[in-house]
């Protein structure tokens, strides 16, 4: 299930690692093709979700920069951790953004509305 | 060789150019969109606030209303040449955006006004039988504050797109939320075309 | 939310864009370039004389002319946006390059039919001179002449201060057959003249 994809000027890094049990989703997001870029990735990390397991999952989030058409995404991947988290798994989902950018922060803060279950941190960078 | 009677005038070019500069406009851009223009200007436009030291919160806002404006444009522009595949016969084997098949037509503005706001504009033709409904989209909007769009954008990305709508609003509203309700729209009618002008600029 | 006057006239720029349709401007671009722009307005144009069925020898023309150009543009602009190289991220393309440069673009048809891509951008006064003169000198060859003259060009060194092989202007009046004009608009700053090119389909 493992999978890496390196960062475009336009596309952010992702990563999946089932055994550390880390999402990342880092850079920029404002793909040619939104469903292009994420469809295949984003079914991966869905399937990864469903299955029920003791360890915490951390999703980290640290976009500088993302389009509405990905908010979409973000905002599927924020529910399909809560999904998982109401059947008593542990999750994480952590917001990077940095520490002048109020909007990012707000960005976070709005998406977590999805959020009871799981765990949601905003993180603050320099 | 014949003198080709000249046509160049170079005055014109400069006038238009003068023109932009009273207008404060820094970049300006007509014709057919795709996404690699997008990118082009995209990178310029950031080098150029890097530059200019620009604060960036501003830079952001700028940035983010040009990428959605533009991307409406390729989506929604009326005015869009299409091709028949027969004609797009590609050897190169190359998997590339060409893919899409259509060149939709519009304009984007990009400068500062005299009191130091900047603005990022966009203009396309769109089918006047969806002028009532862009309309309504947009009034629906006006003078909600950042927090009231923030949660609309929400609604809009958990339920998806009214049917037929193609997701006009969620561009809009995402804009709108990013310069604090600072925006502007204005829609010309056209007796004579099928089409009317529509413009949005978005206050940074 | 204060009412703030609507400075938004739709009207204005529609203007604008009906003017652009008078003088037969299909494509407009006025700002800083970079390679990018370049080929998305490139590819732009390919795409919109296939679907014009466009002649594929003018199609060519055109397209080449246009390279040209607007390389011309990035490379001699003298209207720039200094770059210190500290304040760019190494992963931004234009980090290698020394400065953001500004110019215009402009494709389009006149009445009779002839395609025309026109290139404008800021010239230092001082280099009016070498310019107009070399400019002139290949005034009214034709394409068999420009051919062996870029041929000479090609076989010596670039000449002092050319950033590629020297040939460009060559290059571009040798696809036009010799259609082409310039104009040097002096003088517009105390530092710069306004220099155009058109070449001619």
């Amino acid at each position: 299930m493992n999978f890496e994809i390196q960062a475009s000027p336009r596309t952010p890094y992702l990563k999946l690692n089932a055994e550390s049990h880390l999402i990342v989703l880092e850079g920029e997001s404002y793909p040619e093709d939104t469903r292009k870029f994420y469809d295949e990735p984003m079914f991966t990390v869905h399937k990864y979700l469903e299955i029920d397991r003791p360890e915490n999952v951390v999703c980290q989030f640290k976009l500088k920069y993302f389009n509405s058409s990905s908010a979409k995404v973000l905002l599927d991947l924020f529910m399909a951790v809560e999904t998982a988290a109401e059947r008593g798994n542990k999750l994480t989902i952590e917001w990077h953004y940095a520490e002048d950018d109020d909007n990012m922060r707000e960005l976070g803060e709005e998406f977590s509305e999805e959020l009871s279950r799981a765990e949601f941190k905003l993180v603050s960078i320099a | 060789m014949t003198q080709a009677n000249k046509r160049l005038k170079g005055q014109s070019y400069l006038s238009f150019r003068e023109e932009l500069v009273k207008r404060g406009i820094i970049f300006s851009y007509s014709g057919f969109l795709n996404e690699e223009i997008l990118t082009g200007i995209g990178n310029a436009l950031r080098t150029k606030l890097t530059i200019d030291n620009t604060d960036a919160k501003v830079s952001r806002g700028i940035f983010s209303a040009f990428v959605e404006q533009v991307q409406n444009v390729i989506r929604y522009s009326a005015e869009t040449n299409a091709i028949i595949d027969e004609e797009l016969q590609h050897d190169d084997g190359e998997d590339n955006a060409h893919e899409n098949e259509s060149l939709p037509f519009g304009m984007v503005t990009i400068g500062e006004y005299p009191d130091g706001t900047r603005f990022v504009a966009c203009c396309y033709k769109i089918n006047n039988s969806d002028t009532e409904k862009i309309t309504v989209q947009l009034e629906s909007i006006r003078g909600l504050d950042r927090k009231q769009l923030g949660a609309i954008m929400r609604e809009q990305l958990k339920n998806g797109q009214a049917q037929g709508a193609k997701g006009a609003g969620l561009g809009f509203i995402s804009i709108a939320r990013e310069v604090n309700g600072n925006w502007e729209y204005d829609i010309v009618r056209s007796d004579s075309e099928e089409f009317d002008f529509f413009c949005f600029e978005a206050h940074v | 939310m204060t009412n703030m006057p609507k400075r938004l006239k739709g009207s204005s720029h529609l203007s604008f864009r009906k003017e652009l349709e008078n003088r037969g401007i299909v494509f407009s671009y006025s700002g800083y370039l970079n390679e990018d722009i370049l080929s998305g307005i490139g590819n732009a144009l390919r795409t919109k004389l296939v679907i014009d069925k466009t002649d594929t020898k003018i199609s060519r023309g055109l397209f080449s002319a246009f390279v040209e150009q607007v390389q011309n543009v990035i490379r001699y602009s003298a209207e720039k946006s200094p770059i210190e190289s500290d304040e760019l991220d190494d992963a931004d393309p234009l980090a290698e390059h020394e400065s953001l440069p500004y110019g215009m673009v402009t494709i389009g048809e006149y009445p009779d039919g002839t395609r025309f891509i026109a290139c404008c951008n800021m010239i230092l006064s001082k280099d009016y001179e070498k310019l107009s003169t070399s400019l002139d000198s290949i005034k009214g060859l034709d394409k068999k002449q420009l051919g062996t003259l870029m041929r000479e060009q090609l076989k010596n060194s670039p000449p002092e201060g050319s950033k590629g092989a020297g040939v460009g202007f060559i290059s571009i009046a040798r696809e036009a057959n010799g259609n082409w004009e310039y104009d040097i608009i002096k003088n517009v700053t105390d530092q710069f003249d306004f220099f155009c090119f058109e070449a001619h389909f």
